[in-house]
């Protein structure tokens, strides 16, 4: 199993590439979807951890605090990616106007493809860290954490914004300017 | 006013500065200075021997042609008949530059070939190629941020008793890399970012929203 931050960072490439191939006017869309998830996943997960931490102990009867760390960080990582998919894989908010051309297009494109990038990639990651890795558990990825990993679990988008107030910010500005059109 | 303010005021100066130096050049004049500048800094730190050995390689051409050029004068002064001994000029290259200056060259090549890639997309790219807008100016801020670590710990060397860092751990292959990169990390944006305190979620918004309307905004500038 390699290094995590090449695991992670393995994921955002690909987002990067499938921006790049998108475009980034539909891109933008999707950035609002994954702002949005990033958002509602952090303003219901104080509030939502003491149900689901009841619930595991009603239907598991069990303590096992690692399993339950699974089970929280398969939560949040399920709700994430099915959000992050029907938002590829549906419409989204486009905004109006035509993207520049290339090579500039391309550019953009690259540019929004990586900052989506590193949103999901960086999401997954931060749902992994804050439950200790669960994941690890099952052989999927490697707990021991390099320097530079440690390094770039502070730049991680929720270690960034923690709080869910900041992230209304880009969602409420993005969203008057689709409908000034 | 805290102590604190006129470091501020002069972080904020220059963000300004390179935001407006990146306005007037453009977005594909400070793409182009980025990625030589970003590329080329890390690529020298991996290869600082090769850097070294290219100088020394350029080094010895130049001196050997001066060594040529003496020994020509001094015959012909000498009238082409006698015997114009040794030559004037007997150092080499490598009298010039020892393996301890390996940081030294490689800090120089990099200036150089910045310095270079800012003449260079001046005058290579057209101003119709290189839109000014928001996104232009985010590069030059991108420059400007980027400098900070690799210019200041030798700036400081200017003023007294304050101690010269390196931004830098030179390693072999891509570990060698990544270590550059988590100390360039370490020793500008984490630094910056420590000082911005309490305030550093509200400023990750705004810089995630200014950069996302730039980006939106070339699409309102498209439009037909």
């Amino acid at each position: 199993m390699g290094l995590i931050e090449v695991y992670f960072g393995s994921i955002a490439g690909i987002i990067t590439l499938i921006g790049l191939a998108q475009g980034y006017a539909r891109e933008l869309g999707r950035s609002m979807i994954i702002i949005v998830a990033i958002f509602l996943l952090l303003y219901v997960e104080d509030r939502l951890n003491p149900i689901l931490n009841s619930l595991w102990r009603m239907v598991f009867s069990t303590e096992d605090v690692g399993a339950q760390q699974l089970f929280l960080s398969n939560f949040y990582l399920i709700i994430f990616v099915v959000t992050i998919f029907a938002g590829y894989a549906g419409r989204v908010i486009t905004f109006s106007g035509q993207q520049w051309p290339m090579p500039h297009g391309a550019v953009l494109s690259c540019l929004v493809g990586a900052v989506n990038g590193y949103l999901i990639s960086g999401s997954l990651w931060y749902y992994q860290h804050i439950y200790g890795y669960p994941l690890s558990s099952l052989g999927w990825i490697n707990p021991e954490l390099s320097p530079i990993a440690v390094e770039l679990i502070r730049y991680l988008p929720q270690n960034l914004m923690p709080s869910p107030t900041p992230w209304v910010i880009p969602i409420a500005i993005l969203l008057l300017m689709r409908v000034r059109g | 006013m805290s102590a604190s303010t006129p470091s501020t005021v002069a972080f904020v100066f220059y963000v300004l500065l390179f935001g407006w130096i990146g306005f007037r050049r453009g977005l594909f004049r400070e793409l182009s200075v980025l990625i030589v500048s970003v590329g080329g800094f890390f690529l020298l730190q991996q290869n600082q021997g090769l850097a070294l050995e290219i100088v020394r390689q350029v080094l010895g051409v130049l001196f050997g042609l001066l060594s040529v050029g003496a020994k020509l004068l001094a015959s012909l002064r000498s009238g082409g008949g006698e015997d114009i001994g040794e030559p004037v000029y007997t150092l080499g290259a490598s009298d010039w530059l020892s393996d301890a200056d390996q940081p030294t060259v490689t800090f120089l090549v990099w200036a150089g070939l910045l310095l270079f890639a800012y003449l260079l997309t001046n005058k290579a790219i057209p101003d119709s190629l290189s839109s000014s807008g928001i996104l232009a100016s985010l590069l030059g801020i991108g420059n400007g941020l980027f400098y900070i670590p690799t210019f200041a710990p030798r700036l400081i060397a200017f003023i007294p008793e304050v101690s010269v860092s390196s931004v830098s751990s030179p390693g072999d292959g891509m570990q060698g890399l990544l270590d550059s990169m988590t100390d360039m990390m370490q020793s500008s944006f984490g630094d910056i970012w420590q000082t911005l305190g309490p305030q550093q979620p509200i400023l990750a918004a705004i810089a995630l929203t200014v950069l996302l309307v730039a980006v939106i905004s070339t699409l309102r500038r498209g439009q037909t």
